[in-house]
């Protein structure tokens, strides 16, 4: 498109129909520069200084931002831009072998466009769909449970001008005989506001408004247990309690929908189908919070529950369930959706506040803690869209409902996310405490034909793993930190026989590597140098004393960073040298 | 709260790591610096911190300090964070440390010799970013070097408010550089490289002209503007270090110095003048000292024209021509000072033109060059560092007198025949057909530009800003010392000198036989320095008042 003045204008207008979302109009700058890029095909220099100038920033801000994000495009890129999973859930389901034959078809390399200009292809780590592995998303289209078959033929398609067909089933679900968040999971059209509403939609914020004081919903929370959601684990209701009570200061409530922790798809499901019940727990949490402004911080990539979730938000406002004078209770509340651009570290919440500020997703120091000094400087809290889902639930039921379920320090369910060797990869609602034995050989039909487990990530790719012979543990917060691992955000990756533990960790420091945010030296520095030792032992050139020196690089880096990447990267290091130590040693006699 | 084993007590706000500096504990630190927002991103600064009976490791710059609070500043623990910290910072580190200009300034240098000291275990392929890369007009950017502290970012963003750095790019691919189309031209430019604790940001101005293990220092104040920054004058006058014809050193050098002395200037800090900072033009403007026109002998004029001179001769001249002017009316003789001056020799002239020989046309209010500006940081509207210490003395026509402004008129109509101009080329206030008409024409001057010359009847050479010490009174009445670091140049000497030689011609010594007789005068003259003696002004300064800003307003 040429830089007219009506599309000028238009991107004016644009600019001023985000601006009153943010206290800081440099916060539009993300959404700003996807309009940029919709309309140019990437984002140019020329591009960057128009938008420094109408959000009144300078051009350096908007240059990092946008060499900072690998969904923001320096360059042109093709009419069907391709990103293609290669992190550990998809690899360890031959994602690679169907890169190279991608690569092949199209005849150029990551980051080229084909001669035609159709085509262009980036690898990407996780994109939050791992029980439906491999996964590629082609624009804005998810395509799963690919084959070399599928790869083909899609390309084929889309050459031959067709729209391709997309026959990715609906990911795996099942749920416990008394489930919290999955009830609507198998019913058709859930996500509409008719049906949710037929299921018990908002029914909780009926209650929250008209019959509970805000401190009252806080304490119910606080007694229910209810435990961060997004891997941490940290009590909801008292990460609540510690924002200033003082009605005059504005406070805001983040959702967390940036679900990019390797092996972690549960978020995914419940924004595409069942996205009242988040926007029911988000507008109860800001009630109790004394918010007024809540934002969805949701990763770009989830262009599908995106859609889906704010057509729900829409219908919210339709209802009277969100805006102005909610249900009559003088409460007010917006909802927005802010998208992320392709990095992890928005997901920790210091860095999704600087990014939804229009920033860099660098973590902040803390102190200040968010609950104090957030998002533009005021009170913030920020909660996992898993975590905000269960508190309609426990408005409505109670804290002993919720707790009948699980342990006393880790009540209620938990949503699993299983990928890797099994027969039945998928999204489960189990109870807290739930063995993993049962999970991996009753829920999800044990290991694929002909082979047999070798090792189990409980949560999400950064915590410790475990050893086949480990595998008798419950999956609670406490029955996992008392087996050397972490619950985290309940993403499970089931590793077989076949699987070279080098190359499992080297697939991920690749993505601890690339996704470190290169602000703490011992991340920035050590993780890519850990990655390189890895890339090097698995191409046949390790030397003696590599080993102890990863080991030793982890332990540098473990807990010497601003957030817990550092952390994350270290911490499988760790683990897998320590309990596969022989396969590492092999590879460097 | 207590630091290894020792209890203190500190103002509430202060940062353990600051905390520790002030008990003279120095804690090793890069992205750290006082007058930045905090970051905490270098990990360097790391001590145990034991707080409610729980020990950790945390980084003392965002540590408040705080009752109750124990730090433990070196042991195994922190030894090891802080030479891992090292290790990670120097594994693509090029190491390209003899040809580096931070050598011997580095902290990734003092640090490693502090706590690193260990073999490298850095096998991979280096990582490499752009090397040698000008900036700006005045600054060349290592990448390679650059250890990503975002001091030299944070400060275009928090100080200069101009923004021309930024940190592009994501994790460990990530480079410090201009935005694109961008140059870090501001006014304030140099101080990067001041703030860069390694060699990323090198000044073109030093490159490869010295090791800075051959400099000495001596603290000063810059002459450039009212403001008085505290500056540091770094010199070489070692004849062994002038460099062999055959080393590539660059220097600036003239026929007159053989090689230039002062090598570069760093600011002093001093949070009542001018912070950390100083301005480009107080950093780059101190080539005069050493300048090719520097006026080394007296001139006097003779029957061949202009000729050099040895000093009393030329004074003896001075002297004739004043008394046969001063014969037919004191107001015959016209004295322009510049504000330039120090206190001393302002205190000089004062004492023997006004007090002994009661000249009334007296001024210092020399036209300021119109592109001269100031600004909101440490510029200020006044380029002459002395203007305060002219007005309490008085250096302003009396009653009969002219001042700069009469003087082409006064010239014009035969009432001043004679002028002595001192610091100041009287082109800047007088145009060629004044001067003309003018019987006789005395200078004492620093530099003697060529075109000068037809002008001139005697100049005496005035020592230059690093030859001579002295004070000057900012702005705001603060009274600062500068340092000599070297002699002056040939037969140049500190203005003072002149006049206490003169005096004696003109038959009114003024009885100042040093420096510090014509110090001691002054403070006596001038009530507000009573108190004040050479030692007690202090490398900072003091208030003469307690705030001129104030007062006026």
């Amino acid at each position: 498109m040429t830089d007219t003045p009506t599309a000028s204008t238009k991107i004016a207008d644009f600019v001023a129909t985000l601006k009153p979302r943010y206290e800081n109009p440099k916060a539009a700058m993300m959404p700003l520069l996807y309009e940029v890029q919709a309309r140019k095909g990437f984002i140019s220099p020329e591009a960057e200084s128009e938008v420094a100038e109408l959000l009144g920033v300078s051009e350096t801000e908007v240059h990092e931002v946008v060499t900072f994000y690998p969904l923001l495009f320096k360059r042109p890129v093709g009419k069907y831009h391709i990103q293609f999973c290669h992190n550990i859930s998809c690899s360890l389901v031959g994602a690679e072998p169907l890169i190279d034959l991608l690569q092949k078809e199209l005849g150029v390399g990551p980051g080229e466009v084909t001669e035609d200009g159709l085509f262009s292809y980036q690898r990407a780590e996780c994109l939050g769909c791992c029980a439906d592995a491999p996964v590629m998303l082609v624009n804005e289209e998810l395509f799963g449970r690919l084959t070399a078959e599928k790869v083909k033929s899609i390309i084929e398609q889309i050459r031959a001008g067709k729209k391709p067909e997309n026959d990715t089933p609906l990911t795996d679900t099942d749920e416990t005989d008394d489930p919290v968040l999955s009830v609507n999971f198998k019913i058709p059209n859930a996500a509409s506001i008719k049906i949710a509403e037929s299921r018990g939609a908002y029914k909780a914020l009926r209650k929250a408004v008209r019959e509970m004081e805000p401190q009252q919903i806080l304490e119910e929370v606080k007694s229910a247990g209810l435990r961060g959601m997004g891997g941490a684990g940290f009590p909801a209701g008292l990460k609540w309690s510690f924002v200033p009570k003082d009605p005059s200061l504005p406070k805001y409530l983040c959702v967390n929908a940036d679900e990019s922790e390797p092996g972690t798809c549960k978020d995914r499901e419940i924004m595409r189908r069942d996205p009242h019940r988040l926007i029911e727990g988000a507008i109860i949490a800001a009630r109790a919070i004394g918010v007024e402004t809540a934002y969805v911080y949701i990763r770009r990539e989830f262009y599908e529950p995106g859609r889906i979730l704010e057509g729900a938000i829409q219908e919210a406002y339709d209802a009277g369930y969100l805006g102005k004078n909610i249900l009559g209770s003088g409460f007010n509340l917006d909802i927005f959706t802010h998208p992320g651009a392709g990095a992890y570290i928005c997901g920790e919440e210091t860095g999704l506040i600087n990014s939804l500020e229009g920033k860099k997703g660098w973590p902040r120091i803390k102190p200040p803690f968010p609950a104090i000094k957030g998002v533009f400087d005021k009170p913030t809290i920020v909660n996992n869209v898993e975590t905000l889902s269960n508190i309609p639930y426990i408005i409505n039921n109670g804290v002993a409902a919720y707790r009948r379920r699980g342990t006393e320090k880790s009540p209620g369910t938990k949503l699993f996310g299983v990928s890797g060797h099994v027969k039945r990869p998928g999204i489960f609602e189990l109870p807290m405490s739930f063995p993993l034995k049962e999970l991996i050989y009753g829920v999800c039909g044990g290991i694929r034909n002909g082979h047999t487990l070798k090792a189990v990530i409980p949560g999400g790719s950064s915590v410790p793993v475990l050893k086949a012979d480990e595998i008798d543990v419950k999956l609670d917060f406490e029955a996992l930190q008392a087996a050397g691992t972490f619950l985290g955000s309940g993403g499970v990756i089931v590793m077989d026989d076949t699987v070279s533990m080098p190359w499992a960790l080297e697939v991920l420091e690749r993505f601890y590597a690339h996704e470190s945010c290169g602000q703490c030296t011992p991340c920035r520095e050590g993780v890519a140098w850990m990655y390189d030792i890895l890339r090097r032992m698995n191409n046949g050139r390790g030397r003696k004393g590599d080993v102890d020196l990863l080991v030793d690089l982890a332990d540098n880096i473990d807990g010497q960073t601003i957030c817990p990447l550092g952390a994350a990267a270290a911490w499988p290091v760790q683990a897998m040298v320590r309990k596969f130590r022989d396969e590492f040693d092999q590879l460097c006699s | 709260m207590k630091i290894d084993g020792m209890e203190y007590e500190f103002p509430e706000g202060m940062n353990v790591l600051q905390a520790c500096e002030s008990i003279g504990i120095h804690i090793p630190h890069f992205c750290y610096h006082p007058a930045l927002k905090v970051v905490g991103s270098c990990r360097m600064c790391k001590v145990e911190v034991i707080q409610n009976e729980r020990k950790r490791i945390d980084i003392s710059c965002n540590v408040m300090v705080q009752d109750g609070l124990e730090i433990i500043t070196d042991s195994a623990p922190v030894r090891t964070a802080r030479r891992m910290t090292l290790e990670f910072l120097l594994a693509n580190h090029p190491l390209d440390c003899p040809i580096c200009d931070d050598a011997g300034e580095c902290e990734l240098q003092n640090y490693y010799l502090a706590y690193g000291r260990n073999d490298s275990r850095m096998r991979e392929v280096k990582r490499h970013r752009r090397k040698a890369t000008e900036i700006g007009p005045s600054i060349m950017l290592d990448g390679e070097r650059c250890v990503l502290c975002s001091r030299c970012a944070r400060f275009v963003e928090e100080i200069t408010r101009t923004r021309e750095l930024g940190i592009f790019g994501m994790g460990s691919s990530e480079e410090l550089m201009v935005n694109p189309g961008a140059s870090l031209d501001n006014d304030y430019a140099g101080n990067v490289v001041d703030l860069c604790p390694v060699g990323a940001l090198t000044d073109k101005d030093f490159r490869f002209k010295r090791r800075v293990w051959f400099l000495q220092s001596v603290p000063s104040i810059c002459q450039l503007c009212s403001r008085g920054c505290n500056v540091r004058i770094d010199y070489d006058i070692n004849p062994f270090h002038e460099h062999k014809r055959n080393i590539n050193m660059r220097t600036h050098r003239s026929e007159a110095t053989r090689y230039a002395r002062i090598q570069r200037i760093k600011p002093r800090v001093n949070s009542d003048v001018n912070g950390y900072w100083i301005c480009d033009r107080g950093r780059y403007g101190y080539r005069s000292t050493d300048a090719a026109d520097r006026l080394l002998k007296a001139l006097v004029r003779g029957e061949n024209g202009l000729e050099e001179s040895d000093v009393t001769k030329a004074l003896k001249q001075i002297a004739s021509g004043v008394s046969s002017a001063v014969g037919k009316g004191a107001d015959r003789v016209a004295i322009v000072v510049s504000p330039r001056l120090t206190n001393e020799e302002l205190f000089a002239v004062h004492r023997l033109f006004r007090e002994r020989l009661d000249m009334p046309s007296m001024d210092h209010r020399i036209p300021v060059d119109p592109d001269w500006y100031g600004d909101d940081l440490l510029r200020t509207p006044d380029p002459f560092p002395n203007r305060t210490t002219c007005e309490w003395l008085g250096i302003i026509p009396a009653d009969r007198g002219f001042g700069i402004t009469e003087l082409p008129d006064a010239i014009a109509s035969g009432k001043v025949n004679t002028l002595i101009s001192i610091l100041a080329d009287p082109r800047d206030y007088l145009d060629e057909t004044a001067i003309r008409k003018l019987k006789r024409r005395y200078y004492i001057l620093r530099q003697m530009p060529d075109d000068l010359r037809e002008f001139t009847d005697v100049a005496l050479p005035a020592a230059a800003w690093g030859e001579y010490r002295g004070t000057f009174t900012n702005f705001n009445g603060r009274l600062q010392r500068l340092e000599a670091a070297f002699e002056p140049l040939g037969d140049a000497r500190p203005v003072w000198r002149l006049m206490t030689d003169l005096a004696p011609l003109l038959k009114k010594p003024l009885g100042l036989k040093s420096f510090d007789d014509v110090f001691a005068a002054l403070t006596h003259k001038i009530s507000l320095f009573a108190d004040f003696t050479w030692r007690n002004i202090g490398d900072e300064g003091v208030m003469a008042i307690r705030n001129r800003q104030e007062v006026t307003a």
